[in-house]
């Protein structure tokens, strides 16, 4: 390394124990609705380097011009902080993986990083192709991982079709992921990691994930989760020993709905059985530098303010489309064309009980409205009517303010019939699996007045 | 430096900080202090910084200076619209009390603001033909303060004598406004040839795409600090997010409005052939009035065709109701070819008389030539006027 070199290596070193002590000494002692408003943005950083902005700015270019060779070479070489192109990093990009981490981790005594993508789909490929990898060239294992069949369709397909038949790699399903045997019976030594959605889309599937945790470390391999629906407002698997979290940012995150992204956050020295000490020690910053520059699912800058600037009021408004969602399943709950509902907030669901271990709104303590943990089930349910599929169809058909789209997490109250739309790539048997009735209604209810919801639902149940 | 470069260097440079080679947008209302005193120099102007974007913006800035350079002037002030850039230079060189002269023939929401607006603010505005000296040296009284001019003008592409307008409005001690949008400083830079302040709505050729709407004024830096004083109180501001798109835009001014210019003179050419059309306006054409001065003052003659067709405000209607390709819509200066008949769009509450009046005959299109290759835009003229 060259004096010019050196230089730049130290002044960066320099900025960077300042924000390390930014970050620890202060943004950490934050409760999670001060992080979610300012992630680690802070005032000397808008009046020295931002020109005073309160917003982060939007840096909206594909490259970053260098003084010299030398800062070059430290750039490119990975020795500095430096964000080089936008496929690789940008400014913006960062701002919004701070935040993400910070959130993801909060209470959680460890370190975590944040790897922001262009989708919830290329978090999924982003989270687990790093150990999906042949251990040698001529390797014949047959390498596996355990995932529970209660998923997003789009997992689904990305875990059956692009991972097992197009790869060979084999997804071991687990059909009741509150039996822990299952899981266990499904692990052996090339199983890589295991992964749960939870609660997930559209079945709400949940289960013990403490004890999956625990089943995954004792086989040295991580445990992933697919955190998408609950946001880290509700549950921070991380905070329980989780090695990795990935969400679809596209939903609650950026419940505007101003675009589609996708994160991977992960804590500092996750368990793994296979992969470089550089990938174990800090997941999110390898896959950000390395894989990912490759694949090339880079998100946009504006993308990356537009969802922080919806972040900043999570908290808030996952408390809200919680108990604007529990009105309404109550309603379904009661109405005489209604065969089922399926919310875990309603005390005859068979998972309320592990669900409600689980689910507390983060810092409901410190609300001056509630003073005490409490729990909240989020914004998803699904339900199903008496009269089958012709009734679903017709029901669906003649709701007038809820949008029909394959759509949740949004600001606005969205239906959709899972089994010809979000799942229907799947097949019939594969739903069946997954529990995904060809009737089954899947509802996300918004932030507008669960009154006008339940008239909406009501005048539609009427016509069927 | 060449304008093509200009466009894309001129009054940038690297995010200083970041080393972003395009500008952050910096999209937030206000901005933090070091403390009380540093805010309290910022308010007095005693320090260089930003406070609050209605008053000013990094990334509003960067296209303010980045417009100067381009048409060599000072300074620039970037506004929400050019109806607002030309609001904000009348009440910064007008009082009430006072009068403007403007050119006859001029954009028709300029000519609502000034006869619409102004009166209630004590502004007359008189009217005069400025290709005519003698008149135009009758209209302009003691009471006169700026003289305003549009060239090419919109829609009939009048061209205006911008350094014998800047002689006559020096000699009168009052100073001369150009709106340059039709010309854009790829084929005319106003300043240079005498002209005070230069306006532009900025939503035409200097974006390009069709997505912003914005204004820019332009002149010497006591003008534009005189402006800017009166402008932060009126509050025509334009969103970061705008300023940063038409930042975008400018980039590839000098090759569209080559492609612009090369396209709109093909299809001058074809109408002007054409045994349905009457008369072409186009300041390319020697049979312009306006040819020879044009010629002098600009590098090219524009993207901006205006052509009558036989069969009057009827004509013009098939016509409007039979292209494909050519979109019927107002604005201008975009990547797509628009089209707009005034007689049965813009001006559709004008009688004949009252559309004569105004130097528009009932049959005139006006014709907003886009980037499409010529024989498509061609084939759709020639199948919709077959129609008529």
């Amino acid at each position: 390394m060259n004096d010019g070199v050196q230089r730049y290596v130290d002044r960066a070193k320099k900025a960077l124990a300042e924000q390390n002590r930014y970050v620890s000494e202060e943004v950490k002692k934050w409760k999670f609705d001060t992080i979610a408003v300012h992630g680690t943005y802070s005032v000397l950083e808008a009046i020295e380097n931002n020109q005073g902005s309160i917003i982060e700015p939007i840096f909206m270019s594909s490259s970053q011009a260098f003084r010299d060779s030398d800062e070059m070479e430290a750039a490119l070489a990975y020795l500095i902080p430096s964000w080089t192109y936008s496929r690789i990093h940008n400014p913006s990009i960062g701002y919004l993986e701070a935040t993400l981490a910070l959130l993801d981790g909060y209470g959680f005594d460890g370190e975590t990083g944040c790897c922001a993508v262009s989708s919830g789909m290329a978090a999924i490929a982003s989270a687990t192709d790093p150990f999906l990898v042949k251990q040698s060239k001529d390797s014949q294992e047959a390498i596996n991982f355990v995932s529970n069949a209660q998923i997003y369709g789009g997992t689904f397909q990305q875990f059956n079709i692009r991972k097992m038949q197009d790869r060979g790699i084999e997804c071991r399903w687990v059909a009741d992921p509150t039996d822990i045997d299952d899981w266990a019976s499904k692990i052996d030594e090339h199983t890589r990691f295991l992964f749960g959605e939870l609660p997930s889309n559209p079945g709400l599937s949940f289960f013990d994930l403490k004890k999956v945790i625990d089943l995954a470390h004792e086989h040295g391999i991580p445990a992933i989760f697919d955190s998408t629906i609950a946001t880290p407002a509700l549950l921070r698997p991380i905070v329980l020993g989780a090695d990795i979290v990935i969400h679809s940012v596209t939903k609650t995150l950026t419940a505007s709905g101003f675009g589609i992204a996708g994160a991977v956050i992960a804590r500092k020295n996750i368990v793994s059985r296979i992969g470089s000490d550089e990938m174990k020690e800090d997941f999110a910053t390898y896959i950000k530098l390395l894989p990912n520059r490759d694949m090339g699912w880079c998100m946009s800058p504006i993308q990356a303010i537009l969802t922080l600037n919806d972040m900043r009021t999570l908290r808030s408004k996952m408390d809200l489309l919680s108990r604007n969602s529990m009105k309404v399943a109550l309603f379904l709950n009661e109405h005489p064309k209604v065969a089922s509902v399926n919310y875990l907030g309603l005390k005859d669901h068979p998972l309320y009980d592990v669900a409600s271990k689980y689910l507390w709104l983060v810092d409901a303590e410190y609300d001056e409205q509630y003073k005490k943990p409490v729990n909240r089930y989020g914004h998803l349910m699904s339900f199903q009517l008496k009269g089958g599929i012709s009734a679903a169809r017709r029901f669906f058909d003649n709701l007038k303010r809820i949008w029909r789209a394959t759509d949740l997490g949004r600001i606005k109250s969205v239906a959709t019939i899972p089994s010809i739309s979000t799942h229907q790539q799947m097949g019939e048997d594969l739903r069946s699996m997954a529990s995904i009735p060809p009737d089954l209604i899947r509802l996300c209810i918004g932030a507008e007045h669960p009154n006008d919801m339940i008239a909406d639902l009501e005048q539609a149940l009427e016509k069927t | 430096m060449h304008i093509e470069t200009d466009v894309v260097h001129g009054g940038q440079h690297p995010d200083k900080i970041t080393g972003a080679l395009s500008p952050p947008i910096y999209q937030t209302s206000t901005f933090a202090f070091r403390d009380a005193d540093h805010g309290a120099r910022l308010f007095k102007g005693e320090e260089k910084g930003y406070i609050y974007t209605r008053i000013s913006n990094p990334t509003i800035d960067l296209l303010a200076s980045k417009v100067a350079y381009l048409e060599s002037a000072q300074a620039g002030l970037i506004t929400g619209s050019g109806l607002a850039a030309i609001f904000n230079v009348v009440v910064a060189t007008v009082k009430s009390g006072e009068r403007v002269v403007s050119d006859d023939t001029i954009y028709g929401g300029t000519y609502t603001l000034f006869n619409n607006v102004f009166p209630d603010l004590g502004i007359e505005v008189a009217y005069v033909d400025a290709t005519d000296s003698e008149a135009l040296a009758a209209a302009i009284d003691e009471r006169t303060k700026l003289l305003f001019i549009e060239t090419p003008a919109n829609p009939t592409l009048k061209i205006i004598d911008i350094a014998k307008c800047a002689e006559l409005a020096h000699q009168r001690r009052i100073p001369l406004c150009v709106d340059n949008t039709f010309a854009t400083p790829y084929l005319q830079k106003p300043i240079n040839l005498g002209a005070d302040i230069v306006v532009h709505s900025a939503t035409k050729y200097f974006s390009g795409h069709g997505d912003v709407i914005g204004g820019v004024v332009l002149g010497d830096g006591d003008f534009i600090h005189k402006l800017w004083k009166k402008a932060k109180d009126i509050g025509a501001s334009i969103s970061p997010f705008n300023a940063w798109l038409v930042l975008r835009g400018l980039k590839t001014l000098a090759v569209r409005m080559e492609r612009h210019c090369a396209n709109a003179e093909k299809i001058a050419q074809y109408l002007g052939g054409h045994e349905k059309v009457e008369h072409v306006y186009y300041p390319g054409l020697e049979t312009h009035p306006g040819y020879d001065v044009a010629r002098r003052q600009m590098n090219g003659f524009g993207g901006m065709v205006g052509f009558d067709i036989r069969g009057g405000k009827e004509a013009g209607k098939v016509l409007m109701n039979s292209v494909d390709l050519c979109t019927l819509a107002v604005s201008l200066g975009d990547v797509d070819t628009l089209i707009e008949h005034p007689g049965s769009m813009t001006h559709c509450g004008y009688s004949e008389d009252e559309l004569l009046a105004s130097g528009i005959k009932p049959g005139f299109v006006r014709l907003s030539v886009g980037l499409e290759h010529t024989d498509d835009i061609i084939e759709d003229l020639e199948q919709a006027l077959k129609k008529i």
